[in-house]
């Protein structure tokens, strides 16, 4: 049975039908309503709203009860043309963010952020040559790498660009991209100049490897668009490189699990893989090995995982090796209501031995209410608890509920989260 | 100790609503296999001899099928069915069919995958549509992992009833379903994770459901925006998903349609499981040129 890559709104079938009936020139609309949200309310115990829990330098959290804002994206595509064989695909996608702390939360408040993230158009098969292959232009999520428990993207270099994907080599599906990444800088050759940071993106995916496995490769370059200025004052961007392999086995335990090993240099070191040349990155490099999957442990029970090891080696001395494990089980009392647990640990070590080493460990327990059963179904409405223990000063959070010098805190409340 | 009060209590909470439903509720209790097929004897000598129940123009059904159902040797095989006979002074029907996949409570995936056969008055086959014929839609929200087809027809005589079962051939294969893990690749404008999709095994154990409306009548939240609108009519007489619809006119006559996308017409259809409807466009966009438009739509309607 075929699997359709977009899923429709049902006003297509309503269109195409009334265009049977009428004489002129209507148009289906084939349009895709897809997004994502979250939201809800919380509190930490002892009072005050609810404070969220991020090992100071970790570059994420362990999501399951520790995310304190309302975020939501909502996104419209449609196929505009599709003859023979050649499809033109619209996308676009609006993200909106907020502190969650009131009813009407301005898009014109501090805090409050409306971002147009997508706006792009898709066309395959428009190249004879490569039939299967798309080209592609504009805003958009390009082909990203997350963990889902700790909302981790590792392989992230979206922006505005334009590229080639899917081309068929017969033993893999090679892609192409240039991407966008403007930053600010006071040095090249003046204050707040705009930088121009571009990433070359090649993938080769969909190599097969092993039964159930499929290897992907990948290589960013990360350099900057100089203007005559910045040329004049013979600025030398930091340059980055960032080389990716990732091997995902499909057959495992009913779920999946994804092993990935990550080098890179100099302006391309962070955390998605997005390039910033700027005079103050600083110069260095980077290892991270990734380990992360879902499986099914039982009819009943499915368990999302997860273990990083990250070491950002830097000439200023201000880098750090951050290591994190966390693991989510669930149990499925029904299609429609589970229990999950989620146990995360996170330990941030500063390159510069004077300085203390960060650990934080949460733990969180949900009662879920979900349209579905397993860790995917969505959407689902949890009420939790989360309590966290930390060293000392060291550590983050999205609230004044936990005073300085605490070493634990406890968090409850009710979340929703929705995909579709 | 305050927050230690609250984490007892939503622990408390949690253990109690747990333990107050069965594991593996909301899951269909299905039987072990399909070994009582083999048991089960022909109810009947022929296609016009199957029991029958009356539907009425506008009524909600949930057939089950199992050990308790009436079996028939059909030409496609032995299976449970059920036959129903449609309303003739009702005028033009729209009936949509959905099989659901159910989950057993050891996590097996199944799924009754049907075919539907049109008979005449005398019990002879105008129409049949294979488990190919249905669309696959993927769980989304509370709509679980389904097959779906719809059509219209006017009862008659060249069409008095309508018989629901599954085939030999059905039964020797699956479903292959949409893993949540992709269909949240997808919402979130991720890389599909290479995950092995779950396949449901095609059983003739199961349930369906059958929703019978007038023809042309929209239901939703747009019903009062645009009121009724015109589907087409399966016309009564054998033919194959991909087969020519009659055309009315011998004649070339001028498409009304103008110079339409016709395969993004089609595309729509096919999403929203409207075959029929599907089918009318292509035979539409040969006549206005458009050659290979029937190729076209059997390759989408062709399950890999």
């Amino acid at each position: 049975m075929r699997l359709s890559r977009h899923t429709p709104l049902t006003l297509s079938t309503v269109v195409a039908a009334m265009a049977l009936g009428v004489s002129g020139t209507a148009q289906a609309v084939d349009a895709n309503f897809h997004g994502y949200a979250r939201s809800g309310v919380g509190a930490t115990a002892g009072g005050g709203d609810q404070a969220c829990f991020q090992a100071r330098g970790a570059s994420a959290k362990y999501r399951l009860g520790n995310e304190c804002d309302t975020y939501a994206e909502l996104g419209l595509g449609a196929t505009l043309y599709e003859k023979d064989g050649k499809t033109f695909y619209f996308d676009s996608l609006v993200a909106y963010s907020a502190n969650q702390a009131n009813d009407w939360e301005s898009v014109n408040a501090d805090d409050t952020q409306l971002a147009l993230r997508q706006v792009n158009v898709q066309a395959t098969g428009v190249i004879e040559a490569l039939p299967n292959a798309t080209i592609w232009a504009g805003k958009r999520f390009y082909q990203r790498h997350d963990i889902h428990m700790n909302d981790f993207y590792y392989w992230d270099v979206s922006g505005p660009g334009g590229g080639i994907e899917n081309i068929d080599l017969g033993f893999g599906k090679l892609s192409v991209a240039w991407l966008r990444n403007t930053s600010t800088d006071n040095d090249f050759p003046d204050d707040d100049q705009n930088l121009a940071n571009d990433t070359l993106d090649i993938r080769l995916a969909d190599i097969a490897t092993n039964p159930g496995g499929k290897l992907e490769i990948g290589y960013d370059y990360g350099s900057a668009t100089l203007t005559e200025a910045q040329e004049d004052a013979d600025i030398d961007p930091t340059k980055g490189h960032l080389i990716t392999l990732e091997h995902t086995q499909g057959n495992w335990f009913g779920g999946f699990n994804k092993f990935v090993v990550q080098y890179g240099t100099d302006g391309i070191i962070g955390s998605a893989g997005k390039t910033n040349t700027a005079s103050t990155v600083p110069e260095g490099s980077m290892l991270r090995v990734i380990d992360h999957g879902l499986v099914n442990l039982s009819p009943n029970v499915d368990m999302l995982y997860a273990a990083i090891y990250e070491d950002r080696d830097l000439d200023n001395g201000q880098g750090q090796t951050w290591m994190s494990t966390g693991v989510r089980p669930t149990y499925y009392w029904s299609d429609t209501m589970s229990t999950a647990f989620e146990l995360g640990y996170d330990r941030v070590e500063p390159q510069e031995s004077s300085q203390d080493t960060a650990y934080l460990t949460k733990f969180t327990v949900a009662q879920q209410w979900s349209a579905g059963r397993g860790a995917y179904a969505r959407p689902v409405i949890r009420a939790f608890v989360t309590y966290a223990n930390w060293n000392g000063e060291v550590y983050n959070a999205a609230s004044e509920s936990i005073e300085d010098l605490e070493g634990d805190g406890m968090t409850y409340g009710l979340q929703m989260e929705a995909w579709f | 100790m305050q927050a230690r009060h609250i984490v007892a209590a939503m622990l408390s909470a949690a253990l109690l609503a747990g333990c107050a439903l069965p594991s593996g509720q909301g899951s269909y209790a299905l039987p072990p296999s399909d070994a009582w097929l083999n048991q089960a004897e022909d109810c009947c000598n022929s296609l016009a001899a199957l029991p029958t129940t009356a539907l009425a123009p506008r009524q909600d059904l949930l057939l089950a099928f199992g050990s308790g159902t009436p079996v028939h040797v059909f030409a496609t095989g032995k299976s449970p069915f059920h036959a129903l006979t449609l309303p003739r002074q009702a005028g033009p029907l729209k009936l949509s069919w959905t099989s659901e996949v159910q989950r057993a409570a050891d996590g097996t995936l199944m799924l009754f995958a049907p075919s539907v056969l049109l008979l005449d008055a005398q019990g002879n086959v105008q129409r049949r549509f294979d488990w190919r014929d249905f669309s696959y839609q993927p769980a989304r929200g509370l709509n679980p992992d389904r097959l779906t087809l719809s059509f219209g027809v006017t009862p008659g005589d060249m069409a008095d009833r309508v018989v629901v079962m599954t085939s030999a051939q059905a039964l020797d294969t699956g479903t292959e379903l949409l893993h949540p893990a992709r269909a949240h690749a997808r919402a979130r404008n991720l890389v599909e994770p290479d995950v092995q999709n779950p396949v449901a095994a095609h059983r003739a154990s199961g349930r369906m459901a059958l929703e019978v409306r007038p023809l042309g009548e929209v239901d939703g939240l747009l019903a009062p925006l645009i009121g009724s609108a015109s589907v087409p009519l399966v016309a009564p007489r054998e033919a194959t998903p991909t087969t020519a619809l009659p055309v009315a006119a011998p004649m070339p006559v001028e498409d009304p349609l103008g110079d339409l996308d016709y395969r993004r017409l089609m595309r729509a259809a096919l999403k929203a499981q409207d075959i029929a409807l599907a089918m009318q466009l292509a035979e539409r966009a040969e006549r206005a040129g458009d050659k290979g438009a029937r190729e076209w739509l059997a390759e989408r309607l062709r399950v890999e």
